[in-house]
């Protein structure tokens, strides 16, 4: 992305290109070949299960045949004091992992890019590691190294506070959702620090030299020219962000198997124990028409909030 | 001085990068371990030995999991590459009817979670006789992948050079032929960074997999462990040995290629 594409004003409109391939090479309709496919799999993957979801809620299914029922299943997952705990979950793993994610995502970025005198490479790939690590992996690993009995943390724990009892941390139904929030945001954070990475590298030289020459401080810099100009990534990373919280599973499943008694249970995972370990598959769409409406609805304001741009790899996207 | 390098910086980052790293350094470590040590409660053994590995990699099912993984997380890259591609190519150099709503909606499913999506996708791919199959996994990968990959194609085709596409059009080239001998190997940053993106997205992937693979030799890497937890309860050092062998190839091919893949998200693609 060259300079001219990161500010709003430096934007190329299409309209005055020379568009010789515009309807003038071959017939209109061509140009759908090319994205026959595209729609097919959106159709199949996205498109369909979508409407799937909303008549498979209206029914109960058993072995005997689908009943329909209408707007009950609704009915009752408004009664349904687990699916309010997932919700709820679900809200606080948007936020927790976002608030974590950005502030050291950002600090990591910029420590990086700006400070560091060598090792730049190194230390990207570093942070980095954890996003390309198994989730199965990662559960196991946490699982082992918080154990009450042979834990690693627990050998620490036993040097540096002897005769003080080792907390249950996943088990504890107070702490499993903010620990697991906190391992999903080791494994998450170097995604927001590399595309801060990859955002920094875009602010011109000339920019950094005039702020200080203008007598910036550090804090200076980063509040009032880094911080703007890193916009169209700020929306990337809050819309990608809120999809990765909401759609999170493995590491619910693999570390606190949604427990204990449901304590961890978000609406991502109650549609796989509704549908899947249970087979209520009508409730559990109705769970899945909960999670949509909820992601759009939250994209949409985040959306609506950015001014309606973001950016991934130099494309800018507009709605 | 345009930058405030300072030997500071360099400090609290590597003091934060060694916490950051304990999980990969204990897990290493207790796949170093001896069936003695494996329980004892400490970040670090003194006595390492290779001896879990030994075992571990005389697994005959392990390569299985692997040549899994691995079809799987190829095909989907090459079939969210191809599909991406061309879509992108068709939006940014042709005119698409409707392409301002067409768009967006292709972007849609970037913003839907994949639980919200789940059931119908098991139950199509059950009508379909997909479930168990490498395709049952390979289909709903690439489109999940499709989105991102029309993004970044897109953003790398759209600052494309207009002349270069005339040249070839004056030569004769047809459409199809511009976009693969002509627009696509001009991309490969993109092509990069999607293909990076997508492998690692479809080599971890786990929900889906948990869903469509059942049969135990269709199995991915991520399944593995829990095949295993059972067989290694006495031995979490063998257990943790497998886990380092599942880790390497992707922090490997990361490593290699991370230099490339930021270059790739700066958006270095052909601009005019």
């Amino acid at each position: 992305m060259s300079q001219a594409r990161l500010g709003e004003e430096g934007r190329r409109s299409p309209a005055p290109r020379a568009r010789w391939n515009r309807g003038r090479f071959g017939p209109p309709w061509e140009a759908f070949w090319y994205i026959v496919p595209a729609l097919v799999v959106l159709s199949a993957f996205t498109l369909y299960p979508v409407f799937g979801n909303l008549w498979l809620s209206f029914y109960r299914y058993t072995f005997a045949g689908a009943t329909f029922l209408g707007l009950a299943q609704y009915g009752a997952l408004s009664r349904d004091p687990v699916f309010w705990l997932s919700l709820g979950n679900s809200l606080f793993w948007v936020v927790g992992t976002l608030v974590a994610q950005f502030a050291i995502g950002y600090v990591l970025a910029v420590l990086i890019e700006d400070h560091l005198p060598v090792g730049v490479q190194v230390f990207r790939t570093l942070f980095f590691l954890p996003m390309v690590i198994t989730p199965t992996v990662i559960a196991l690993v946490f699982n082992a190294l918080l154990s009450p009995d042979y834990g690693g943390v627990y050998g620490v724990w036993l040097h540096v506070l002897p005769g003080v009892p080792f907390p249950t941390i996943f088990g504890n139904p107070n702490v499993a959702t903010p620990a697991v929030i906190a391992v999903s945001v080791w494994q998450s954070t170097g995604f927001f620090m590399l595309l801060y990475v990859a955002g920094l590298s875009q602010i011109p030289q000339e920019t950094r030299e005039a702020a200080y020459l203008d007598g910036a401080t550090t804090w200076g810099l980063n509040r009032y020219v880094y911080i703007p100009m890193l916009r169209p990534t700020h929306v990337t990373l809050l819309l990608l962000g809120t999809i990765q919280a909401l759609q999170q599973f493995a590491l619910i499943y693999l570390i606190t198997d949604m427990g204990p008694a449901n304590a961890t249970q978000i609406l991502g995972t109650y549609v796989f124990h509704q549908g899947f370990i249970l087979n209520n598959l009508g409730y559990a769409a109705a769970v899945s028409i909960v999670l949509f409406v909820l992601s759009l609805v939250l994209v949409l304001v985040e959306l609506k909030l950015a001014g309606g741009r973001f950016t991934i790899g130099g494309a800018r996207v507009e709605s | 001085m345009t930058r405030r390098r300072s030997w500071w910086a360099f400090v609290v980052l590597v003091v934060g990068a060694a916490v950051w790293l304990v999980p990969v350094i204990y897990m290493v470590n207790i796949a170093l371990r001896t069936q003695e040590d494996a329980f004892v409660p400490s970040l670090l053994t003194l006595h390492p030995t290779w001896e879990n590995f030994r075992v571990v990699l005389g697994q005959p099912s392990l390569p299985r999991y692997f040549f899994n993984s691995l079809v799987i997380a190829t095909g989907t890259t090459v079939f969210t590459i191809a599909i991406g591609a061309s879509a992108a190519y068709a939006f940014a150099r042709m005119h698409v009817p409707g392409g301002r709503a067409l768009f967006p909606l292709l972007l849609f499913q970037l913003f839907v979670p994949i639980a919200a999506l789940l059931i119908p996708i098991a139950q199509l791919l059950k009508f379909l006789g997909l479930v168990n199959t490498y395709w049952g996994l390979i289909g709903p990968e690439t489109a999940i992948g499709v989105p991102f990959a029309l993004i970044v194609f897109r953003g790398a085709m759209d600052g494309f050079p207009d002349e270069l596409e005339e040249a070839a059009r004056i030569d004769g080239c047809t459409r199809f032929a511009i976009l693969i001998r002509i627009v696509f190997p001009l991309v490969s940053p993109a092509t990069l960074v999607v293909a990076i993106n997508q492998f690692l997205y479809s080599w971890n992937e786990f929900f889906l997999a948990l869903i469509i693979l059942t049969r135990a030799g269709l199995k991915t890497l991520p399944l593995a462990p829990l095949v295993y937890q059972g067989d290694f309860v006495s031995n979490v050092g063998e257990l943790f040995a497998i886990l380092t062998l599942i880790t390497i190839p992707a922090v490997v091919m990361y490593a290699l290629l991370q230099r490339r893949f930021v270059e790739g998200l700066q958006g270095g693609g052909i601009k005019e």
